[in-house]
């Protein structure tokens, strides 16, 4: 529209608003002077902005008001049918906004927290039942293995009779309970260590130990026992073990007859 | 009914020896028996139920009516007939304790020979033995050699700061042993041929085993472990020790407790026959079948044959085991 700079503009205005300085005054003039500023059109803008101020401010109509309001309704509705996209936002209002809402949210933030201690000391609480446990099944072996070595017969039957649960889980009481089935002086013993393994027959390593057993007893009770167990397992390699027991003279006659009637079950 | 037709049969009669019965003719009187003997030769004859668990008794007669036959001479017959072949030699000795009045230990050992033990109130242990032997004869010789004489006593006695050992360490002699204890006393007994054990009013820990002979415990008090192979285990208590283990075994025989009213334990029981019982608390556990996977495939399942039982709410194990009898768990 304008010819001008817009670096004249500042000061055409400033001319308008009366508010030039010495210096723009002057510099003002030297623009006019040398053409850069037309004074006729700077007047043309002076002019427009009086009747600008100058023009009516018009009043708002009665009518304005009412379709504002009306305006106003129309758009609450659209709002409300537009509710469950906000729901959120007015849940967040009732929450936060409300007494009820924030005891609910203060309550409901204690649950979760006692929930999360629950669940992450729970962990914590098994380990250490678990860990309770083991020491428990330890002191079990640790009484286990000194009543084994006791002087008197019952103290040596309840060891046996105790380690009876323990043997799945724990070499060492296997080794102990052989150890007693091959060396204990007593016969009772013998058969108590003798029926605690048997439950345990299938494992490979048990049976083994139980087949080298044979040749280490020295009692017909335990022998005869044996042999029965043998019968059960239906282990072959038990016949040959037996063969010394059978050709030694001092084995009693019906002691013999009693393990070959077994042996003789076994395919 | 069976035991009267045995002693029918006249001493002269000639003995039909069944193929089935194996005997060792043995000049050590080392009689060996075998239990499985067929007895039915007589459909009209009543076999009476405790038969089977008496064998030891019908088989010892029966073999001495065969050594008649072979004309070997046996022991105990010839005692009856003929005192003067065996004669029997008899030894006492008292063996003053360490510290007498406070429990000891007895410990006996023979290989042939019974073993009878007494409590008795007083200080010593007082041991009497009998030794069988062949009487010298005149005529009797070996190859030019005369027969002077059978070999002493071999017969071993010590005391030890209240432990007694006796040790009658011959197979070819029998020695019996009848030996009083002052009644506090824990005994460790062991025989086997000829070894019936008997054990009367002792109290204390004890542990009896034996092979040929039937272990019999009166009247004692505290707790017991007994073992033998032929002959029945019969225990009299008159208390029995509270939670302490106690185990009865035995091949041919049957297992026989008596105990006080209410006394507490858990027995663990096998047999190939039956279990009898008088007391009305005696609970047994249902045994849960153990179902395994053989490592060819296929399936598996066992019972074990053990009873678990608990008498009187339960309490200590006690093992009791046979295979030919019955056990009995009696109210004394």
């Amino acid at each position: 529209m304008m010819e001008m700079d817009d670096k004249y503009m500042s000061l055409i205005t400033e001319y308008i608003d009366g508010t030039l300085t010495e210096a723009r005054r002057e510099e003002f003039e030297t623009y006019v002077k040398d053409g850069f500023i037309d004074m006729k059109e700077v007047e043309e803008l002076a002019s427009m902005q009086e009747q600008m101020l100058q023009a009516p401010q018009p009043e708002p109509s009665e009518a304005l008001r009412t379709n504002f309001y009306q305006m106003l309704a129309e758009e609450n509705v659209k709002l409300e049918k537009r509710s469950s996209r906000d729901l959120f936002g007015e849940f967040v209002q009732s929450l936060f906004s409300t007494n009820k809402g924030r005891l609910a949210f203060g309550f409901s933030v204690l649950m979760l927290g006692l929930f999360m201690g629950n669940v992450f000391s729970r962990s914590a609480y098994t380990g250490q039942v678990e860990s309770l446990s083991n020491q428990m099944a330890d002191m079990k072996e640790v009484m286990m293995m000194t009543m084994l070595e006791g002087e008197s017969v019952s103290q040596r039957l309840k060891g046996v009779q105790m380690s009876s649960g323990l043997v799945s889980e724990n070499k060492d009481v296997t080794d102990a309970l052989l150890l007693t089935l091959n060396n204990d002086e007593n016969t009772n013993v013998r058969l108590a260590a003798l029926a605690s393994l048997a439950e345990y027959a299938e494992d490979p390593a048990i049976r083994e130990g139980l087949v080298s057993s044979i040749t280490q007893q020295k009692s017909p009770l335990v022998m005869v026992a044996m042999a029965e167990l043998m019968v059960e397992l239906q282990e072959s390699k038990a016949k040959k073990e037996f063969e010394p027991i059978l050709n030694a003279e001092n084995t009693p006659d019906d002691v013999k007859s009693a393990l070959r009637q077994n042996l003789d079950k076994i395919m | 009914m069976f035991a009267l037709v045995a002693p029918t049969m006249a001493q002269n009669e000639e003995v039909k020896v069944d193929e089935k019965l194996k005997v060792k003719a043995d000049p050590n009187v080392h009689v060996e028996v075998d239990p499985f003997i067929d007895l039915n030769f007589d459909p009209n004859i009543e076999v009476d139920s405790d038969f089977e668990a008496n064998i030891q008794a019908f088989a010892e007669s029966t073999v001495e009516r065969v050594f008649d036959g072979l004309g070997i001479a046996n022991l105990e017959k010839d005692k009856q007939k003929n005192k003067a072949e065996y004669q029997e030699t008899t030894q006492e000795v008292e063996i003053p304790l360490s510290k007498p009045g406070e429990r000891g230990v007895l410990d006996v050992d023979t290989k042939n020979g019974k073993i009878k033990i007494t409590a008795y109130d007083g200080p010593t242990v007082k041991v009497k033995m009998t030794k069988y032997e062949k009487k010298v004869k005149k005529d009797e010789s070996a190859g030019g050699l005369r027969l002077v004489s059978s070999g002493g006593f071999n017969f071993e006695a010590s005391e030890n700061n209240n432990l007694v050992k006796v040790e009658n360490e011959g197979w070819n002699d029998r020695v019996d042993f009848e030996i009083q204890v002052p009644r506090n006393f824990n005994i460790k007994a062991e025989a086997y041929n000829n070894g019936s054990i008997e054990i009367d009013g002792v109290n204390g820990e004890l542990s009896i085993e034996s092979y040929n002979g039937p272990i019999t415990l009166n009247n004692i008090s505290g707790s017991a472990s007994a073992s033998t192979y032929n002959g029945s285990i019969v225990a009299v208590f008159t208390k029995v020790s509270a939670d302490v283990a106690m185990a009865f075994s035995t091949y041919n025989g049957d297992v026989d407790v008596s105990v006080p009213n209410g006394t507490k334990f858990s027995p663990k029981m096998k047999t190939n026959r039956e279990i009898y019982t008088d007391f009305e608390s005696f609970s047994i556990k249902e045994s849960k079948p153990v179902t395994k996977k053989p490592a060819k495939g296929g399936f598996n399942v066992k019972y074990e044959n053990w009873v678990e039982a608990d008498l009187n709410g339960g309490g200590a194990e006690v093992m009791m085991k046979t295979t030919n009898g019955n056990i009995f768990i009696r109210k004394k």
